[in-house]
């Protein structure tokens, strides 16, 4: 399986990076050194500061090395060659051997875990594959022995995959050669114990913060309120608030985007919002047209293909999703392709969290 | 020989068989783990092949879970599309041309149904049954699969253009679609089985393309698919007609084309 995902068809980066940016001096003063999508999503402010902040995400209640693996069965699902090699390379750091990580990616249920692990990465890859999206969870997360707040940050790591696994994806981001290298070298190789302290010292459990009544009264939380005690949530909660507020592409545009992947994922919750947000500019008809039948006379041609690139962000194949994306800038500029990516990416996560509602 | 050189060669012996047992196991274990290696390369290869026969995302969870791989009920859009004329080209040309003639056409309309979100079912005889929407939830099942008929359109008048500069007969397609619950799911006896669907909106979609002929048309859609379109579908209303099967005459839409520059998509 590991193969197949390291040899995926992946076209080169859809935008140019960019250096010398406010972004890249963020990056560098928040994380000290540059996230690998920042360079190319610096043009949408939210965006980058999106992709920073949720590199600052720590695990809470649940293992680093769960988080880990719900990294690469919700990248290998989405077929992401970037953030499926990275975070090979980040559990190999750990101590985790290549073998066991293979034997993984086969079978979720290998005796090589801990109790309860299979059940919680099963719960992740049918969050990210969301067909349907697994409402009735809860019960047999439960009966593995998790807490709601453990199941809440299971749910919030897998959304925030999805995020990352999509902006990755959509923008064509080139593979992290830089870890992946790291790991066959002879540095590495001599002072791995080094590595395994410094990565798991970098990525230790730290008690998470939940939202505050006032954060949770903000009509962009609705999506959240199952994970509000999640590390994170903020981060997105602030990631959306700075989304509805830019207007590098029309606001009515982006509710519609939303709206649109909420009801291709069965989100009620997220459709409502995107109808909400898109109702705030857009006659109301329109707004039921375009959702419903993913089009309409009153839209420009261009704003159309939005949507119908929205819709093909829920499941898609990356060479194919590329060449989608690849299309869009014909009719918009860089910077607007980026936020439309970002728009997707950020609404494909939190339409799979609201599951955490009922599932805690 | 001292105690002291006896204890010393005792140890020295017993170092080197610990030694050679371990890079025996060593090797054993490098051994092991190269043939399972080619077993997991030999599946992934086998899944690959069998997706070609069944749709990708049944051969994973047949793989994952086993054969009895989750049935259910579905909201579907089916889609009958069957070839006229065909028999009577099949009574003049030589098998080999006739089989490829018929692989160019399914190739055809394969592309034209998984470009916008459908599979095709089964192959029967010269007709095929695409299904929108039983793999994966389709809110717009209904306008993918009109889209799909105007494209299925298109790719044959292109198909005919080059089988008319090959000597041949062009060909002629009618198209039936309905949409509603079906059970979908793996079926058939211990030795062949297939990802299909089952149920009365099978039925009434084959029914819906043989009123192609009586029609004169090319695509036919029932009024549930009608009411979902995307109102620039140009679509004009038929008489109901009775058919085989259903109590209540079946009304149906033609669809003519799709109301923007440019033409259908």
């Amino acid at each position: 399986m590991s193969d197949a995902i390291l040899a995926i068809e992946w076209s080169d980066a859809l935008v140019r990076a960019r250096t010398g940016t406010v972004a890249e001096a963020e990056s560098r003063r928040v994380l000290n050194r540059l996230t690998p999508a920042v360079p190319y999503v610096s043009g949408c402010d939210w965006l980058w500061r999106l992709d920073i902040d949720k590199e600052t995400v720590q695990p809470a209640s649940i293992e680093p090395d769960l988080v880990g693996l719900i990294a690469i069965v919700v990248s290998q699902d989405n077929s992401c060659r970037h953030c499926y090699g990275a975070w090979r390379s980040i559990l190999q750091i750990m101590g985790w051997p290549v073998a066991q990580i293979e034997r993984l990616e086969g079978d979720l249920a290998s005796p090589d875990l801990p109790a309860g692990w299979p059940v919680a990465l099963e719960y992740a890859r049918q969050l990210s594959r969301a067909n349907p999206r697994p409402e009735n969870a809860g019960a047999s997360l439960r009966a593995a022995g998790f807490t709601p707040e453990q199941i809440a940050e299971i749910t919030m790591w897998a959304g925030i995959m999805c995020i990352g696994n999509r902006m990755a994806t959509l923008l064509a981001l080139p593979p992290s050669t830089e870890l992946e290298s790291l790991t066959a070298s002879l540095p590495y190789r001599l002072l791995r114990p080094l590595f395994k302290w410094w990565m798991r010292r970098n990525f230790a459990r730290k008690a998470a913060q939940p939202l505050t009544t006032e954060e949770l009264a903000s009509p962009f939380a609705t999506s959240l309120r199952g994970v509000q005690t999640a590390p994170g949530a903020r981060v997105l909660l602030t990631a959306l608030e700075g989304a509805a507020r830019s207007t590098l592409l029309p606001p009515g545009v982006k509710g519609l985007m939303v709206a649109v992947i909420g009801r291709a994922l069965g989100c009620a919750t997220c459709e409502q919002a995107g109808r909400a947000a898109a109702a705030a500019t857009l006659d109301p008809d329109v707004v039921d047209e375009a959702v419903m039948r993913l089009g309409s006379r009153a839209l420009r041609p261009e704003e159309e293909l939005l949507l119908h690139f929205a819709r093909s962000s829920v499941r898609y194949k990356p060479i194919e999703a590329q060449r989608l994306t690849r299309s869009l800038l014909e009719h918009y500029d860089e910077d607007q392709v980026v936020e439309a990516i970002g728009v997707c990416a950020l609404a494909n996560g939190t339409a799979r969290l609201t599951v955490a509602a009922s599932a805690c | 020989m001292s105690g002291a050189a006896a204890g010393a060669l005792v140890l020295v012996g017993a170092g080197g068989a610990a030694a050679v047992a371990i890079v025996k196991l060593r090797r054993r274990n490098l051994a092991q783990q190269r043939r399972l290696e080619a077993a997991m390369n030999e599946l992934e290869q086998l899944q690959l092949a069998f997706s070609r026969f069944a749709p990708e995302q049944v051969v994973e969870d047949i793989a994952r879970r086993g054969l009895s791989t989750a049935a259910g009920r579905r909201d579907v859009t089916v889609l009958f599309a069957d070839l006229q004329g065909f028999t009577a080209m099949s009574e003049t040309l030589e098998p080999e041309q006739l089989v490829q003639v018929l692989n160019g056409y399914f190739d055809r309309m394969g592309r034209a149904i998984g470009r916008h979100d459908g599979h095709v079912s089964k192959f029967i005889g010269d007709g095929l049954l695409a299904l929108f929407g039983a793999l994966e939830p389709n809110p717009w099942q209904a306008n993918d699969a009109a889209r799909a008929a105007l494209a299925m359109r298109e790719e044959l008048a292109d198909y005919n253009r080059e089988l008319e500069q090959a000597g041949l007969q062009p060909l002629a397609v009618g198209i039936g679609v309905h949409r509603g619950e079906v059970v979908a799911g793996v079926i058939g006896s211990h030795d062949l089985k297939e990802f299909t669907v089952i149920g009365s909106v099978v039925n009434v979609a084959s029914r819906i393309e043989g009123l192609t002929r009586r029609h004169g048309v090319d695509i036919l859609v029932s009024s549930t698919v009608a009411e979902a379109l995307d109102r620039r579908f140009a679509v004009r209303e038929l008489p109901a007609e009775q058919v085989k099967g259903v109590t209540e005459p079946v009304v149906t839409w033609a669809i003519d084309g799709f109301d923007e520059p440019g033409g259908s998509r």
